[in-house]
């Protein structure tokens, strides 16, 4: 009997989400322009939340530079487009933003074999100044505009930000399921495994390094597209994409909202979004001094989040949010 | 090696620094025996275990398993050819449920072909067998410790493996709980065809329980032999309770 | 590619090498101490070179002065900030001490921008230059380099010959024995924070003496000191000095012989290869 109410609390979690995807799809696609871009940032914030929680929230590794995946899926999509552009043959941007997602994957595999060996602590260290050494990296090559960035406006035709929307509406669903489809599968098995004791895992059958880097290069894969059409939006992928501070609304969101859950996520950059827009009209000068108090407080008083709280109420009923 | 011996450990030396915790062990594992493994605190039986399970990689020396060496293998390679262990100090997942522990390492260790309907119908089939089927759902952090111990040893279960490592599986247990325990291992043994190793601090357990003991002292094999050779070899009972004593 | 080029660029990263030692040994203090990682160090260092120099503007005192002051304010901030906020993640997953004490970093550098904008400042101090040879160091760099070897020492002279260095050096060894023994944990670990920012603060103001700065630009800071810290210092003052030393060198050589804008990507890479090279503790794998 149990057992059948944590195998619907789970069928919940992911019905709601995608609901909740939906509803928030049809407001953005029906509504005025201005609305729209409210909705976008807050379903870009959404796919980056989920996408950092397979790597943070599953496996437990704090990847303090996941925001560095969104840029570069910013920089392959110019770099893809103003290489084809001369070929004159450009394929579906769509399929664009998808190819660079793979190109950041690729990437992030051959990055997470080489950090993913460091404890947990050091890691995160490790993640933490990768953002600021590929910027740089970036901001001193010419070829990719160093620190003007890469234009590639005209080169494809300008998009209205419903489409590029829908666009973010498509990866975000995926991310949902494939978060989804990961807990329920071997993978998700051996990241919990990984998060609770690494080396217990590796005695129990896990290929420890394997399903870290798999995570790795997963949550590069969704980030990296939504970075794509961010840049599909300007016509421009530049530096200023890698900014630290929104690692920080990633983490803040997935805290926020409950790690490692596939609730969380979602609950998390809902409000962590409603919350940011509140406090950037309200206090245009010191709403990062506010988001750097609220993560400390998150951090301080509420470690497990808003999903966190709620389990408290409902264990009394003996039931289960994940 | 004949086809008798199911674990070949030979001449293996262990280091850490200037310390030599495991010295030149030669020990043979018949298949199907239960093998006890004592010695005083900190003569190198638990370091033993960490390197056959491939946590540690020996200084020295081999280990052969069905015929191939693994020593220098990844742990989880040793897992999944069919080795499985328990810890000293309980070491559960603690955020994931008594089934989804047990789970891990049958998804892990599956056979080819095994479904995830089949995998969770085993793992089912341990919880009876272990006694845990009233706990499935609840998180393993939650457990009392002789529940936690038990689910240990599902867990090591569910690899289904050849060769069990129980490292003081009883430490901490009551009375009654040993004998508990003792019983439920003899089962296991039965039913599955488990060849055991036994690390374990309790006297009448390890006698109780084993076919043959091996004894360790700073890392050296000191005896070994049945259990009623071993509790008279001088050498034991020195190790254990000093030269003056005896 | 002359020999005077070479020495040159050894002489000049030598002599920033010894800040940069600074830098990592505010963070090793603390690390060491508690085992929490201030990736706040950045925004105190860029901290103590606005403390420096608004003591400078305001009250026309000599830098020198100012690099006291900034360490006395960095010991109360230092206090603060414990109290605050550290106190309750030091015994909690380094991760949580790591996101808190961001929390902190991005308050620091807000609150400072949206004081003083984000307009690079410098102190205008100088020194005569000291020739040798056809090399020639700088001598605000000397004056700079003797004052962050002269803290070191102070700190080493702390630890090791005072009542109170003997107290922390227990802490670190074995915090429940020294609680037994009558040592008020709580209160060393306040005086060890407090330390490591006192320690950072200076080091800003020091900082100050030869480059620019401004709310932002601490992160790069933070990075070095990181790397010097991993390089195993294992909370040795001595220790850090050296890794500031190749990291100067580090500094120095990517500078002339490749771009200047390109070190921090290079110090990233030391970081990278340190942790690779690095023996247990912090590897991934115990062999």
């Amino acid at each position: 009997m149990l057992e059948i109410k944590s195998q619907l609390g789970k069928l919940n979690s992911l019905t709601l989400s995608l609901a909740f995807l939906a509803i928030i799809g049809i407001f953005g696609l029906f509504a005025e322009s201005s609305y729209t871009s409210y909705f976008y940032g807050m379903v870009e914030l959404l796919i980056l939340a989920y996408s950092l929680n397979i790597i943070t929230g599953f496996s437990g590794y704090a990847n303090f530079g996941h925001v560095v995946f969104y840029g570069l899926g910013a920089y392959f999509v110019a770099s893809f487009i103003t290489l084809l552009h001369p070929l004159g043959f450009i394929p579906h941007t769509f399929l664009i933003v998808i190819a660079a997602g793979g190109a950041v994957a690729l990437l992030a595999l051959l990055i997470g074999v080489v950090v993913l060996r460091l404890r947990g602590d050091y890691f995160a260290i490790a993640t933490l100044g990768i953002v600021f050494a590929i910027e740089t990296t970036i901001r001193n090559i010419k070829w990719l505009g160093e620190g003007r960035g890469l234009y590639f406006i005209g080169k494809i035709p300008l998009y209205d930000i419903k489409i590029l929307y829908s666009y973010l509406l498509i990866i975000a669903f995926a991310v949902v399921l494939t978060s989804a489809l990961i807990l329920r599968r071997r993978l998700g098995y051996g990241l919990r495994a990984i998060r609770d004791d690494e080396d217990v895992a590796e005695v129990m059958g896990v290929n420890t390094a394997k399903y870290k880097v798999m995570a790795y290069a997963i949550s590069a894969f969704f980030a990296g597209m939504a970075g794509g059409v961010m840049a599909l939006f300007f016509s421009t992928a530049f530096p200023e994409y890698f900014l630290m501070g929104r690692s920080v609304e990633m983490f803040a969101a997935i805290i926020l909202g409950g790690v490692g859950t596939l609730l969380g996520p979602l609950i998390g950059a809902t409000v962590f979004w409603m919350i940011k827009d509140a406090l950037l009209i309200n206090f245009p000068y010191y709403h990062l001094i506010f988001f750097g108090i609220t993560l400390i407080a998150l951090i301080l008083f509420f470690p497990k989040g808003i999903l966190g709280l709620l389990n408290r109420l409902l264990a009394k009923k003996g039931k289960v949010l994940r | 090696m004949s086809k008798d011996e199911l674990l070949v450990i030979d001449r293996v030396t262990k280091r850490f620094g200037g310390l030599v915790a495991v010295n030149d062990v030669n020990i043979e594992v018949k298949k199907g025996e239960i093998l006890g493994l004592i010695g005083p605190n900190g003569s190198g039986k638990t370091t033993l275990f960490n390197v056959i399970t491939g946590l540690y990689s020996p200084d020295g020396g081999t280990i052969t398993f069905k015929g191939e060496k693994i020593e220098g293998l990844k742990p989880h390679k040793i897992a999944q050819k069919g080795i499985g262990r328990t810890f000293q100090v309980v070491r559960p997942f603690g955020n994931m449920s008594v089934l989804e522990n047990i789970m891990v390492s049958g998804m892990f260790c599956a056979h080819e072909k095994e479904k995830k309907c089949d995998i969770e119908d085993r793992c089912h089939g341990l919880l009876k067998l272990t006694n845990l089927e009233d706990r499935v759902n609840v998180n393993a952090e939650m457990l009392s410790l002789v529940e936690k111990r038990r689910l240990e040893i599902a867990r090591a279960l569910a690899l289904d493996p050849e060769l069990l490592l129980l490292d003081e599986t009883m430490a901490g247990l009551t009375h009654t709980e040993v004998d508990e325990a003792l019983t439920m291992i003899e089962n296991i043994k039965r039913e599955y065809g488990l060849t055991i190793m036994v690390v374990e601090h309790i006297m009448r357990a390890i006698m109780r329980i084993s076919e043959r003991i091996v004894v360790l002292n700073e890392g050296k094999i000191i005896a070994e032999g049945s259990p009623k050779k071993v509790a008279n070899d001088k050498n034991v009972l020195e190790a254990y309770l000093g030269k003056k004593v005896v | 590619m002359s020999l005077e080029l070479f020495a040159q660029t050894i002489i000049n990263g030598l002599f920033i090498g010894f800040l940069f030692g600074l830098m990592g040994l505010g963070l090793t203090v603390i690390f060491g101490i508690m085992k929490v990682l201030n990736i706040a160090t950045g925004a105190m260092i860029v901290l103590g070179a606005f403390t420096s120099y608004w003591m400078l503007m305001l009250f026309g005192i000599n830098p020198l002065i100012g690099i006291v002051i900034a360490g006395a304010f960095g010991f109360i901030i230092g206090v603060v900030i414990y109290q605050l906020v550290v106190r309750r993640v030091v015994r909690a997953p380094m991760l949580s001490s790591l996101l808190a004490l961001f929390g902190v970093m991005m308050v620091l550098e807000n609150i400072m921008m949206n004081l003083w904008g984000t307009n690079p400042r410098s102190i205008p101090v100088f020194y005569p230059s000291i020739n040798i040879g056809l090399v020639a160091i700088s001598g605000t760099r000397v004056v700079v380099s003797l004052l962050s070897i002269a803290v070191t020492l102070l700190l080493l002279v702390l630890l090791k010959y005072t009542y109170l260095g003997r107290i922390i050096r227990a802490t670190v060894q074995d915090w429940k024995a020294a609680t037994l023994m009558g040592v008020d944990v709580n209160k060393v670990y306040t005086i060890g924070f407090a330390l490591g920012a006192a320690i950072t603060l200076v080091a800003g103001a020091l900082t100050a003496f030869v480059y620019p700065f401004e709310p932002f630009a601490g992160f790069r800071f933070t990075l070095y000191a990181f790397v010097i810290v991993v390089m195993g210092t294992l909370g040795n003052p001595v220790g850090c000095l050296f890794a500031g030393l190749i990291i100067g060198l580090v500094y120095s050589f990517t500078g002339i012989y490749w771009i200047p804008s390109m070190v921090p990507a290079v110090v990233y890479f030391v970081l990278i290869l340190t942790f690779l090279l690095m023996p247990q503790g912090i590897m991934g794998r115990r062999k």
